[in-house]
């Protein structure tokens, strides 16, 4: 391969490290912390990135939940709580929750 | 800029811009900035080293409170410095204008004889690593970002393939495959240039 040859490499080296160095302005620099000091405090930045942090590091804890509820409810079929609300639902104006509580 | 007593360490210094005293940041920016220019104006082109620069200066002070200070400030500085630049690389592939054509189009310049020899002699050899640089330049452009970062940093400066996966957060599976090919491409417009 070409561009294994030692003397090959050594110039393509010697042309990619012959860059002029851009000097640093002190224009460059004010630009930066003008920048810098119309964004928010850095310690106070954290709770929008930590929670998004965070509801991405607890999504595959939550998918798992999901396919296990999903398991459960298939497993066990309606559970009391599902058929009050069933019933709730579906005629709201007659249901006295206190009929379900006494039998 | 605010002047720091006593001990102005990195850390002490960040621990002051975390703190709430923002102007303490520009002690970092002094002190790292020609290494953040130098870093970033080896991958991006000239027009966007000052943009690229400010960029990781914002990023650093944007991440200043995930520094978990197991590695030093510098080499964080740098991972960052890598990255902007690598999403500033994608963003000018993006909207690229140099065509592979323009170069072998043109015969007047001996690339063989460019990229191969060397003469000794200084005005000769500045020349002509002027003209290899051009070149250089316009073959490395044709790479896609991926592999001209990865090119650059280990084919270039020297990086292990670690070293590089850690400065660009790949794994080092991805910088080695990014690396082969990287080699092959640039092998291939070289030789059809030549």
């Amino acid at each position: 391969m070409l561009l294994d040859d030692k003397k090959i490499r050594q110039n393509l080296i010697r042309a990619y490290q012959n860059r002029l160095e851009i000097p640093v302005s002190d224009a460059w620099q004010q630009n930066v912390m003008r920048e810098i000091r119309g964004i928010m405090p850095a310690g106070s930045i954290s709770w929008s990135t930590d929670f998004s942090a965070s509801v991405w590091r607890l999504a595959p804890a939550a998918g798992l939940l999901l396919i296990l509820l999903l398991i459960g409810a298939v497993w066990f079929g309606p559970s009391a709580e599902t058929v009050i609300a069933d019933m709730f639902l579906q005629n709201p104006v007659d249901f006295i929750f206190g009929d379900i509580l006494m039998g | 800029m605010t002047d720091i007593p006593g001990d102005n360490s990195d850390t002490t210094i960040i621990d002051r811009v975390l703190g709430g005293d923002i102007n303490a940041f520009e002690h970092l920016v002094t002190k790292y900035r020609s290494h953040v220019f130098r870093t970033v104006g080896r991958h991006v082109p000239d027009g966007c080293v000052e943009e690229t620069a400010q960029d990781t200066f914002i990023r650093t002070y944007l991440g200043l409170s995930g520094f978990s200070r197991r590695s030093g400030f510098k080499q964080w500085l740098t991972a960052i410095a890598i990255r902007a630049s690598y999403d500033c690389l994608r963003r000018i592939y993006r909207s690229r204008e140099t065509l592979f054509t323009d170069l072998t189009r043109n015969g007047e310049i001996d690339y063989e004889h460019l990229i191969a020899d060397y003469s000794g002699n200084r005005h000769v050899e500045n020349r002509r690593t002027a003209a290899l640089k051009e070149l250089l330049e316009a073959a490395m452009a044709q790479l896609k970002p991926p592999e001209k970062m990865v090119m650059e940093l280990v084919y270039f400066e020297g990086f292990s393939h670690r070293e590089a996966a850690d400065l660009l957060g790949w794994s080092v599976a991805n910088v080695k495959i990014r690396s082969y090919r990287g080699r092959k491409k640039l092998n291939t417009i070289l030789k059809e240039i030549m």
